[in-house]
């Protein structure tokens, strides 16, 4: 991990405060879906970070710097704040390629994950509210 | 495939007909069939969704790193609308484009056995991608000459990448007089029933507002359709040489 910016401190609130709302019936309905996956976030800008993650038992969190990656989100510190604040959906940062959805294996983009992490944001975007109300 | 070279000549409805059309010549068969596949390639002007609003029985959805298609009353169909949302625009850079033609093509699970696949129009990324892999390509024109150059592009592009032409159809060819029921052509008569020569013209269309009103779609001759897509011209490359040489020697070239 990079040192601390506010996306890194921001990124670990997230996922310390995950918990408290996981539990939520929006957030139970696919949450292991993503389990085993290793996803390399890379939030570029001034503020940005390189933060590797996985989710586990439908949690997110850190990975080992050694578990190879399965896909790389990368966005600007602008983007990431905007899909935060909801004032961008994900779908809308996908299409205007603000934010970009690669397979680590060959850097190509990946239409699957696209769908999955669109609907996601979409589907929980009440979660989301609540949960980013509390960083 | 249905290509053009041109847009707004009618590809996205007629890939749809075809696609219900190929469905419909299914009932009479014995036992479940299986759908007919929809492959919206027309990456950044997507609008198959809009023809199966209200009856899609499963939403697109996506399972580790495969899409699942939508279904709807025996089609199954892939867009980027379905990912992206109708209401923005997409705004990739030129290997994404093929990348996602790839993927929509590959790692879709599929369950039909014929695939239609909806080209955007030109001879840019997404055709680039997934032409060479057609078994046919049908190329839809209108009655004008810009349109008919841009389709022989479409038609030089299957000769390039070596996949075999079903035929032409020929969308907006005429219209019928709602107080008389005359037919008549909106265009000037154009004189290129000649122009693609061995290339059949599968179906010359009218102008129908019902279908631009979406709520008709074209009257597709199916058995003319299956009897080329069975018996399809395969261009040769060279072509144009041979017959150039052929003109320079006075038809002498055996």
């Amino acid at each position: 991990m990079t040192d601390e910016t506010y996306v890194t401190r921001i990124v670990k609130k997230l996922i310390r405060y995950q918990d408290t709302l996981m539990d939520e019936p929006e957030a139970k309905v696919r949450a292991r879906e993503g389990d085993g996956r290793v996803t390399l976030l890379r939030v570029t800008g001034e503020n940005g970070a390189d933060l590797l993650l996985k989710a586990e038992d439908g949690r997110v969190g850190y990975a080992d710097e050694r578990q190879p990656k399965d896909h790389i989100i990368k966005c600007s510190e602008d983007t990431f704040l905007n899909l935060l604040t909801r004032e961008m959906s994900m779908r809308e940062a996908i299409a205007r390629n603000h934010l970009v959805i690669e397979d680590a294996r060959d850097g190509r983009i990946n239409l699957a994950e696209m769908k999955k992490w669109g609907d996601a944001f979409n589907n929980l975007s009440g979660l989301l509210d609540r949960l980013t109300n509390r960083l | 495939m249905v290509i053009s070279g041109k847009g707004g000549v009618g590809k996205t409805t007629i890939s749809v007909a075809l696609a219900l059309g190929l469905r419909d010549r299914r009932r009479d068969q014995d036992g479940p069939q299986p759908p007919v596949g929809l492959l919206d390639a027309d990456l950044t002007g997507s609008n198959i969704p809009a023809f199966f609003d209200g009856h899609v029985t499963q939403e697109m959805d996506a399972e580790g790193d495969d899409l699942i298609p939508a279904v709807s009353e025996g089609i199954e169909f892939v867009s980027m609308e379905q990912i992206t949302d109708a209401r923005n625009p997409v705004l990739w850079a030129g290997d994404a484009y093929r990348d996602a033609a790839d993927q929509f093509f590959e790692r879709t699970r599929w369950t039909a056995d014929h695939l239609v696949v909806d080209a955007p129009p030109g001879t840019g990324n997404e055709p680039q991608e997934l032409l060479p892999r057609a078994d046919r390509a049908i190329v839809v024109t209108m009655p004008s000459d810009l349109a008919h150059d841009n389709a022989d592009q479409a038609l030089e592009m299957c000769r390039e990448v070596e996949t075999p032409v079903a035929g032409m159809i020929q969308n907006f060819d005429h219209t019928t007089c709602p107080s008389c029921g005359e037919q008549y052509r909106i265009w000037p008569d154009d004189d290129d029933d000649d122009r693609w020569e061995d290339i059949p013209v599968l179906a010359r269309l009218p102008m129908d507002p019902a279908v631009a009103e979406r709520s008709a779609l074209p009257d597709l001759p199916m058995d003319v359709i299956m009897d080329a897509i069975r018996n399809p011209v395969t261009l040769k490359k060279g072509r144009h040489l041979r017959s150039k040489a052929l003109k320079m020697l006075g038809g002498k070239l055996g």
